[in-house]
């Protein structure tokens, strides 16, 4: 690993932080990547409560909440990167409460903050879930369906929410609904939902590719109450919350695709040292040594984008478009830099007998989730055309 | 209350290449990364499982170069409560009593003192007997060499492992100071807030002229100096035993010859 610090000086703090969570990856996540693969769609409380005990889960909560206080985006995405080095599904479930806390904390009341974030920084901390993608509603969020009809005292609830991630296992989850679908985005609102709310329900997980460490789910939502104490932000305030979780989430994400194809590339250049060929190690064949070379190289690049998209979200400066372009090359990478980890192995690369191949299934939601690459093009491409 | 002192050495990465200086065989700090000796967050550990059984206050002691402060910012993470720094260019080349009696000198600094622990060895120079000399410098009793330690009331009682004793169980009244093997136990990790909080945690930094040890130290002064020095030879080649199908009593046989069985 050797991190681009002559950019961007880091801290002591980061420093240290950089060597447990290097330590952590290594020691806790690694050794447990391909077991938790094989159990399918088995929540992994062991290494929740392991992580939780160092501060991994709510070290980017702020410390008036009894957080780690590591609220900025690039500390997080250092962090994302090296655990995700260790395994990317196990390292994007111990940070996902992040996800949570970041509309909690953007649009709820200081009374709310409390509420729903000094538990997820306790000992024994709950998951939580964000949900809002639909069956038929995916990177259009302003054409959210659940529908939240006034009641009088508050909401009621009513749709169906698809993909959701630690569904099933989580505590607390944040719906996006609207208040009236004819107002598109002006009409999307964040509600807050109890697990044994009445009328909420959660489907088996879902079987997946890869990324099984995240457990997904479908929940269905019938004529769940809820009141306005639990309602963040105002009516029609959602959308805006969420684009701003957007920027945030997918530069997080980059950075966890960067780990991914880093660990890809570090493990198939010390294969291609070690396997002898026609009287060499493959790395001295001019094919294999130029792949590695470019596995190296588009790794760095995302680690720059990242970082870049990073530091202008910490600094306040408008961030959709570099955070799309992060997402963008970093997930790309990850895709490329396994696909070439496993060519560089050979047979051994498709065997389970190794990782590589798992990496190949993990990476390919990374160019999925929060926004295909081909949305991730749509805003670049906006955002030139509209100029900035 | 039990207050304790533990000593830390910051030392060189043992996976990295390491080497002494060309000019005067002393250890090249800047051919290898640095970091806090393994032994030493074991013995951080104990620390900190017997303060929080019977409360008290953990300082960590340290003789090294003004870098060596990430060692002893890793100490603070895992939940040390304060520091001593002892860094001066004239320590270098320190020898094993020169690196005990400062060690002495700034364990003095610290008020209450109850309990020293120390690694067993560092992994550097793996000379070993700095725990030893230490507790004759301070007058204490040693329990070297601990693969289990217990502090109840005033005393401490020690399971001494060694390689040619086996066990033997030691007990001494506190003070005293105790060092520590490999198999004492599992260190924690540092923890995010251990990280914030160690920001705040005083590190008191030390000269040798502090410790009233001016012009007594360093490699002009010191005990012991490295003559010369020369790399590893390369491993040779191992002893190849064909099985026709006596493999087993061959191997038997070399292991005998050579005392492991």
């Amino acid at each position: 690993m050797n991190l681009p610090t002559e950019l961007v000086e880091l801290s002591a703090e980061q420093h240290s932080v950089l060597e447990l969570c290097q330590s952590f990856a290594s020691e806790q996540i690694r050794p447990i990547a391909r077991a938790v693969d094989e159990a399918d769609t088995e929540v992994c409380w062991d290494i929740w409560h392991r992580a939780a005990e160092v501060g991994l889960t709510s070290f980017m909560l702020p410390e008036e909440h009894g957080g780690g206080g590591f609220t900025d985006v690039f500390t997080q995405c250092l962090v994302q990167e090296e655990l995700c080095a260790g395994d990317v599904a196990i390292g994007n479930l111990l940070t996902a409460n992040g996800f949570f806390a970041h509309p909690v904390l953007e649009l709820g009341t200081a009374e709310q903050r409390e509420r729903y974030l000094r538990p997820l920084t306790s000992n024994k901390p709950p998951m939580t879930a964000l949900a809002v993608t639909e069956p038929d509603v995916g990177s259009d969020a302003a054409g959210i369906t659940t529908r939240a009809t006034s009641n009088g005292d508050g909401y009621l609830l009513s749709g169906r929410k698809a993909w959701i991630s630690n569904a099933g296992a989580a505590e607390h989850y944040i719906i996006f609904a609207t208040v009236d679908p004819a107002k598109r985005s002006r009409g999307v609102t964040a509600f807050v939902v109890h697990k044994d709310a009445p009328g909420f329900s959660v489907s088996a997980p879902w079987r997946k590719m890869g990324q099984r460490a995240l457990i997904n789910a479908e929940l269905t939502l019938d004529d769940v109450p809820v009141s306005t104490t639990d309602m963040l932000g105002t009516e029609g305030a959602g959308f805006a919350g969420l684009m701003q979780t957007f920027d945030r989430s997918r530069t997080i994400l980059a950075a966890a695709a960067t780990g991914l194809a880093r660990a890809a590339t570090e493990y198939a250049a010390d294969y291609a040292a070690q396997r002898t060929q026609f009287g060499k190690p493959i790395n001295q064949h001019q094919a294999v040594a130029f792949r590695l070379a470019e596995m190296a190289t588009r790794v760095e690049s995302a680690r720059l984008l990242t970082w870049r998209a990073a530091r202008r979200i910490d600094a306040g400066l408008p961030a959709s478009r570099e955070s799309a372009m992060a997402k963008l090359v970093a997930s790309e990478t990850a895709m490329f830099a396994t696909w070439a980890a496993v060519q560089t192995l050979g047979g051994w690369g498709y065997s389970r007998e190794f990782l590589a191949e798992k990496w190949m299934r993990d990476a390919k939601l990374e160019e999925i989730e929060e926004g295909t690459s081909d949305m991730q093009r749509l805003i670049i491409s906006r955002d030139l055309v509209n100029g900035r | 209350m039990t207050n304790i002192v533990v000593l830390v050495k910051q030392v060189p990465d043992t996976y990295s290449e390491r080497k002494l200086a060309a000019g005067d065989n002393t250890l090249d700090r800047e051919a290898a990364d640095a970091v806090l000796d393994e032994i030493n967050e074991r013995a951080i550990e104990e620390a900190l499982v017997i303060k929080e059984a019977n409360e008290g206050e953990v300082t960590v002691v340290c003789v090294g170069p003004d870098r060596a402060n990430d060692a002893i910012r890793k100490a603070l993470s895992m939940g040390a409560d304060k520091a001593v720094h002892v860094s001066d260019e004239a320590l270098h080349g320190a020898d094993i009593l020169q690196t005990s009696k400062v060690l002495a000198k700034a364990v003095g600094t610290v008020e209450g003192v109850d309990l020293i622990i120390a690694g067993n060895e560092a992994s550097d120079g793996r000379g070993g007997a700095v725990p030893a000399v230490l507790a004759e410098l301070l007058g204490l009793p040693q329990l070297t060499h601990a693969r289990k330690v217990t502090v109840e009331g005033g005393t401490v009682k020690v399971e001494r492992e060694t390689a040619d004793e086996g066990i033997t169980h030691l007990e001494a009244s506190l003070p005293a100071l105790i060092s520590v093997n490999e198999k004492i136990n599992e260190p924690r990790y540092p923890s995010f807030k251990g990280i914030m909080a160690a920001k705040k945690k005083p590190v008191e930094k030390l000269t040798a002229a502090d410790l009233g040890l001016d012009g007594e130290v360093g490699l002009a002064n010191a005990a012991s100096t490295v003559l010369e020095s020369a790399p590893k030879p390369p491993r040779e080649a191992g002893q190849r035993v064909d099985d026709e199908g006596d493999g087993g009593v061959k191997v038997a046989e070399y292991l005998a010859s050579q005392k492991l069985i």
